[in-house]
């Protein structure tokens, strides 16, 4: 379970690293939006190794110039409502952002608009793809839409328990498209769970190369 | 661009409205968590909780929301309230005794209720709610092709699996019509645009249940609540298991309620 436990020592190996960081003199740097997005640019989602703004998740960055200081305000938009990296997320931003000359950071995650894949850059799918994470082409078929309607509820079709060299999984779900290894390419793979290491993400299995692989969820 | 707050005359009638769909959720939601370790599979464990994690996540949101306009802070409004003054329905109360199939028809249950409680707020003319309930309606979607596939799996299982989950379904369904229990001033909030309106929501319900049960060959027998029904859960007049719940779930927060987390 490789995949399952990776990300979280990456994120606390990640925190420890930027707790050492000297802080610069504050107000010595003018901030600029460029910069900002910059230093946003450059922090990693603390469960993958993507980063916020590749990810869609910075909605919003605001910079208001104060006497004693610039004032960064961030929206940011959790990728799942309950995610528990939420406070992690808001303390990386801070602490960057101060680092980099803020003044005060003030860190806001909101609802709207709601965050879907199809918000995930290109660049950042192909981090994704690398580190071993599929997303779905297309994309947000829920979050992203208006609507909420019960008929586009995925289907998750129960799998009998004897036979199959999978017997483990559950669903033989029915995916909008193909779901394509990331591993080796193809596209023979089956749901095992839509529940995988984070919120975000679902357990796959390929048939060819026998990999066990994990998907951005299809919301 | 729509106001951050919800029209005054509104307030008191959405706090309650929103309370119950946070309520049930913050309930189911600890009661999941109960299988965390101890899911007959792993992928069940690692599925009950993030459906914990989901449910509980949901609930802090919508805790917060009513938090912008009631005075008080989210966890003193998710733990410091009287039992009284939850709003959950009781079927989100009821503990199932690490019994798999009493755990499922209770999410199931609930699942599908829920789809159709958050498209009434999909639809709703306050922002921030519309925003929230698109975003919980998207994650709710995967909670309920869950149960149903359990549904189907239990019912089609062996004489055990479908008799333990026929028993299951039969004792929760009565409680499952709890969640129609209406909360003061539901025709207000909808002529004011702030929920929509679903005359046939129980019937709609009661089909989307039957589709489920049909395909795992169990039967189901729900009714609607009686509009006679003396009042319960909604109104703060909840089941005895509900005490004990209640008290497991804000115990940390009661050892010292003003401390800073």
């Amino acid at each position: 379970m490789r995949l399952l436990l990776q990300p979280d020592e990456t994120a606390k190996r990640r925190r420890n690293k930027q707790r050492g960081r000297p802080r610069r003199e504050r107000g010595a740097t003018m901030l600029t939006r460029d910069r900002v997005m910059n230093v946003l640019q450059g922090i990693d989602d603390p469960e993958m190794p993507i980063s916020i703004i590749e990810l869609g998740i910075v909605d919003d960055v605001r910079i208001e110039t104060r006497t004693d200081g610039d004032a960064v305000h961030v929206r940011l938009l959790p990728t799942f409502v309950g995610c528990p990296a939420l406070d992690l997320l808001r303390e990386m931003v801070e602490e960057r952002l101060r680092a980099s000359g803020a003044q005060a950071v003030h860190v806001e995650f909101v609802f709207d608009p709601p965050w879907s894949v199809s918000r995930i850059s290109q660049a950042g799918r192909e981090r994704l793809e690398r580190f071993g994470i599929a997303v779905p082409q297309r994309g947000g078929q829920g979050g992203g839409a208006s609507t909420c309607q019960a008929a586009s509820r995925p289907a998750l079709v129960p799998l009998s328990r004897s036979g199959g060299e999978d017997a483990g999984a559950l669903y033989e779900a029915q995916e909008s498209e193909p779901v394509r290894c990331p591993l080796c390419g193809s596209e023979q793979t089956t749901l095992h769970s839509p529940f995988g290491p984070t919120r975000c993400r679902s357990i796959h299995y390929c048939a060819d190369c026998r990999n066990a692989f994990e998907r951005m969820k299809d919301v | 661009m729509s106001a951050a707050t919800p029209p005054p005359a509104v307030i008191p009638a959405l706090t309650e409205y929103l309370l119950a769909l946070a309520d049930d959720k913050f309930f189911l939601g600890h009661l999941d968590s109960d299988w965390t370790g101890l899911a007959p599979l792993l992928e069940e464990d690692i599925a009950f909780s993030s459906l914990s994690q989901d449910e509980i996540g949901h609930a802090s949101a919508i805790y917060q929301l009513i938090a912008t306009w009631d005075g008080r802070s989210a966890d003193r409004i998710a733990f410091g309230r009287a039992p009284g003054q939850y709003r959950c329905a009781s079927i989100t109360t009821i503990e199932d005794d690490f019994d798999w199939a009493t755990a499922i028809a209770r999410r199931w249950f609930c699942d599908h209720f829920d789809a159709l409680r958050l498209q009434r707020l999909c639809g709703s003319n306050f922002a921030p709610l519309k925003a929230l309930a698109t975003r919980i309606a998207a994650e709710e979607r995967i909670h309920a092709a869950h149960s149903d596939a359990w549904i189907v799996r239990l019912g089609k299982g062996n004489a055990d699996s479908r008799g333990r989950l026929q028993a299951a379904v039969d004792r929760l369904s009565t409680p499952a019509a709890d969640l129609f229990e209406p909360t003061p001033g539901v025709s207000d909030l909808e002529a004011a645009g702030v929920i929509l309106s679903d005359p046939r929501m129980f019937e709609r319900w009661k089909e989307s249940l039957e589709r489920v049960a049909a395909a795992g060959g169990i039967s189901l027998r729900v009714s609607p609540r009686a509009a006679s029904a003396p009042p319960a859960g909604r109104a703060g007049r909840h089941q005895p298991g509900f005490a004990a719940v209640h008290a497991e779930l804000s115990e940390v927060f009661q050892l010292e309620p003003d401390a800073a987390w």
